[in-house]
């Protein structure tokens, strides 16, 4: 049975061989057996392409940064805890400070591989609850997995934990709590609001920009302190390139999105796009590679007849994929193509000489604030959003409400309202939540889609002259 | 050719049947535990009413929160595409549906097609469902079928703060230790109901006349404040609770005889 799942996430034999061992030292701890190994096998099979190599190879990336994640102290590492957002550079420069330093950001694991693959979420969140985390709307769910797995003893204790608190302040909290019941020492990377948000992201706030530089370079000194092993600028830089090749190879695979028919299923695309906020050392030297592959599976495919849904499909906008790949699934059988998400802005590239005579850290954080997510302003995410719904020439847009995210509680009703209006689009926000699937019901998501779907088809329709 | 429609509520479960485009029996009763058996129960009864046998019907939609447990359905559809759909039958000018059932409430905008363009829906608050009041009902010992008639002695309906169901039953409790008319009580809860669902469309806003359905719609109080709230007309389908049920047999109509619809 493990080699079977081994084998459907892209394992060769020989490491299978080689890492069979660690894998069910990961699958005891985790305490899943073989009944969740044979559900994760019928979950990877119906939700995700693996007719495609490159994707069985993704979902091995995934299930191999778990057994890292899982197993970091025990294999000796020095464990540290970077949060999302992801801080991208910065937490691939902590990963690349020394060998024996294992830097992740937990959530992103848990909720791909615990979340989606194995369906097993509930019991951290739980835990999450018991150790003094709200649940529901009170408190981030996905930011509740990582509390919740330390204290059901999954994932290890860090030796440094260091929120991007500069959007959200969720993920300090959380750290705050390891802070003051386990002592866990905590680096802070804020920010300040932004002032030009309508005018984001072709204009960055550089007060910003100093202040998370700041933050980063006290971090980067505290952490050099703690392990002895400071981040030097050219290692920093070195980094940064590295990292740039990860987040290009992830971010150009939303021009497969513009084929028609969109030639892969979001749930798989979510995985390959994902792997660029991993920022771990694997996924930077791993991921290029693999994604190259994929898009080149994907264009072959696209020539050929495995098409899941039809040409000319209704195109639309799905804001922020939950990790419950069942929700993407229902869009997609009800004929509905997800044509432009939240991970399919590229990022703006700063203007030439913006870098001249900044350190290291402001342009990490500059290259930072111009990627998708990293504003604070509604009015920003509103444009964000109907740039993208525009550029993709979607029929619909799902803004996927999850119901703990403050920042996300902010623009849905009136970025619904605004993208409705000026675009002549349907437009629903779908309550849930991205990983708690108590929060919400098949059946509540199943009522609103399909209203939803007669609506895009008619908007699709009325385009082509062929409205219902 | 002959289509039927059957909508599983939280509360009752309704089945339609169509011949020739004419609606030739209806049939109603309560849900319980087996939705399955209910199911089976409600139409077995609306086949009775119009001389017909499972095997005679075309093609069955089936709608609503029980639609997948229907056993004899060819396909399922959501309840918000049935009233809309059902409405339309009737009212075919109206363009805004305020549907207040069992469990939940929606506001659907419709086209002159009678497809949907919009819709709002709470099912995840008991506010302002016909749940809401039947636990009032009972805390003042009255039943929901009364509460229409009761509030028409109202001289002075009180206002009721709470939007949750459970505390607005504490808050009538200690509103009627106070001694308010039960009348008064009863206007105010009708009028505490219509504003928790009007407020779902504000933003989009309401037409000249508003189409009525679900449970409450049987209910003059809750009509009469949604007309004060809204200011629109408030128009009352032929059956209000047969709608989705309605609304899911002509969708099968649509399916089994496509020219015809």
């Amino acid at each position: 049975m493990v080699n079977d799942f081994l084998e459907l996430c892209g394992f060769e034999p020989p490491e299978i061989r080689a890492q069979k061992e660690r894998f069910e030292t990961t699958l005891e701890i985790l305490n899943l057996g073989p009944a969740d190994i044979e559900e994760a096998i019928a979950r990877v099979n119906r939700y995700y392409d693996v007719d495609l190599l490159s994707i069985r190879k993704i979902l091995g990336i995934w299930i191999k940064e778990l057994v890292d994640m899982v197993l970091a102290k025990q294999e000796n590492k020095k464990v540290v805890y970077a949060s999302m957002p992801p801080n991208y550079q910065f937490v691939a420069a902590m990963s690349s400070a020394a060998d024996d330093i294992y830097c992740i950001i937990p959530e992103t694991i848990l909720g791909t591989v615990i979340g989606s693959i194995f369906g097993k979420m509930t019991p951290i969140l739980e835990a999450a609850e018991g150790a003094g985390l709200p649940p529901g709307n009170a408190f981030c769910s996905f930011l509740q997995t990582r509390l919740g797995a330390i204290k059901k003893g999954i994932i290890p204790m860090p030796d440094l934990a260091v929120p991007s608190c500069y959007i959200c302040d969720h993920s300090p909290k959380v750290d705050e709590l390891l802070n003051e019941i386990y002592g866990v020492p905590v680096v802070y990377i804020d920010n300040p609001f932004e002032e030009r948000g309508d005018q984001w992201p072709n204009v960055i706030d550089q007060r910003r920009v100093k202040y998370i530089a700041r933050d980063m370079e006290v971090a980067a000194e505290q952490f050099g302190d703690l392990f002895g092993c400071p981040i030097t600028e050219s290692k920093a830089r070195q980094v940064i390139a590295e990292e740039g090749r990860l987040f290009k190879a992830a971010s150009s695979l939303c021009d497969l999105l513009e084929m028609d028919p969109v030639p892969i299923r979001q749930n798989s695309l979510k995985i390959a796009q994902e792997l660029a906020s991993i920022c771990s050392r694997r996924c930077v030297q791993e991921g290029p590679a693999v994604l190259a592959q994929l898009r080149q599976e994907v264009e072959q495919r696209a020539e050929g007849d495995k098409r899941r849904l039809p040409k000319g499909a209704p195109r639309i906008m799905f804001t922020m994929a939950p990790f419950d790949p069942a929700i993407v699934e229902m869009v997609e059988d009800l004929g509905l193509a997800i044509s432009a998400t939240a991970l399919s802005p590229p990022a703006v590239t700063a203007p030439v000489g913006q870098w001249e005579n900044a350190s290291v850290w402001e342009e990490i954080a500059d290259t930072l604030l111009r990627r998708r997510g990293s504003q604070y302003s509604s009015t920003a995410t509103i444009n964000q959003y109907k740039g993208l719904a525009r550029q993709y020439q979607v029929d619909g847009a799902i803004l996927f409400h999850h119901i703990g995210c403050r920042q996300y509680c902010n623009w849905i009703p009136q970025g619904q309202v605004r993208i409705e209006k000026e675009l002549g689009i349907p437009v629903i926000a779908l309550e849930g939540d991205f990983i708690d699937s108590r929060e919400y019901s098949a059946a509540q998501i199943r009522n609103r889609l399909e209203p939803f779907a007669q609506m895009v088809r008619a908007s699709a329709g009325n385009k082509t002259g062929r409205g219902l | 050719m002959i289509f039927a429609g059957i909508d599983i509520g939280s509360s009752t479960a309704k089945a339609v049947i169509l011949r020739k485009g004419r609606i030739v029996s209806t049939a109603m009763m309560p849900v319980t535990m087996s939705v399955a058996g209910v199911a089976d129960d409600v139409m077995a009864d609306a086949l009775k009413r119009a001389g017909l046998v499972l095997d005679d019907l075309d093609h069955v939609v089936s709608t609503g929160y029980g639609r997948n447990a229907v056993s004899f359905s060819s396909s399922t559809l959501s309840e918000i595409i049935c009233h809309a759909k059902g409405v339309h039958y009737w009212i075919p000018q109206a363009r805004t549906i305020i549907d207040i059932g069992g469990q939940d409430s929606k506001i659907i905008w419709i086209n002159d097609r009678g497809n949907v363009a919009n819709f709002v829906m709470n099912d995840k608050c008991a506010a302002g469902s016909g749940r809401f009041l039947e636990l009032i009902a009972q805390s003042l010992g009255s039943s929901i079928d009364q509460m229409g008639a009761i509030c028409q002695n109202s001289q002075n309906p009180c206002e009721i703060s709470s939007t949750c169901a459970v505390f607005a039953e504490s808050e009538v409790v200690s509103l009627r230790a106070e001694g308010k008319p039960i009348p008064d009580l009863v206007a105010g809860l009708h009028r505490a109901i219509a504003k928790r669902v009007t407020l779902m469309g504000v933003g989009r806003g309401f037409d000249k006349e508003i189409v009525f359905t679900g449970g409450l719609a049987r209910n003059f109080g809750v009509q009469r404040a949604l007309e004060e709230i809204t200011s629109a007309q408030v128009l009352i389908p032929e059956d209000p609770v047969m709608t989705g049920a309605l609304g899911a047999a002509l969708e099968a109509r649509a399916v089994g005889e496509p020219t015809a619809s």
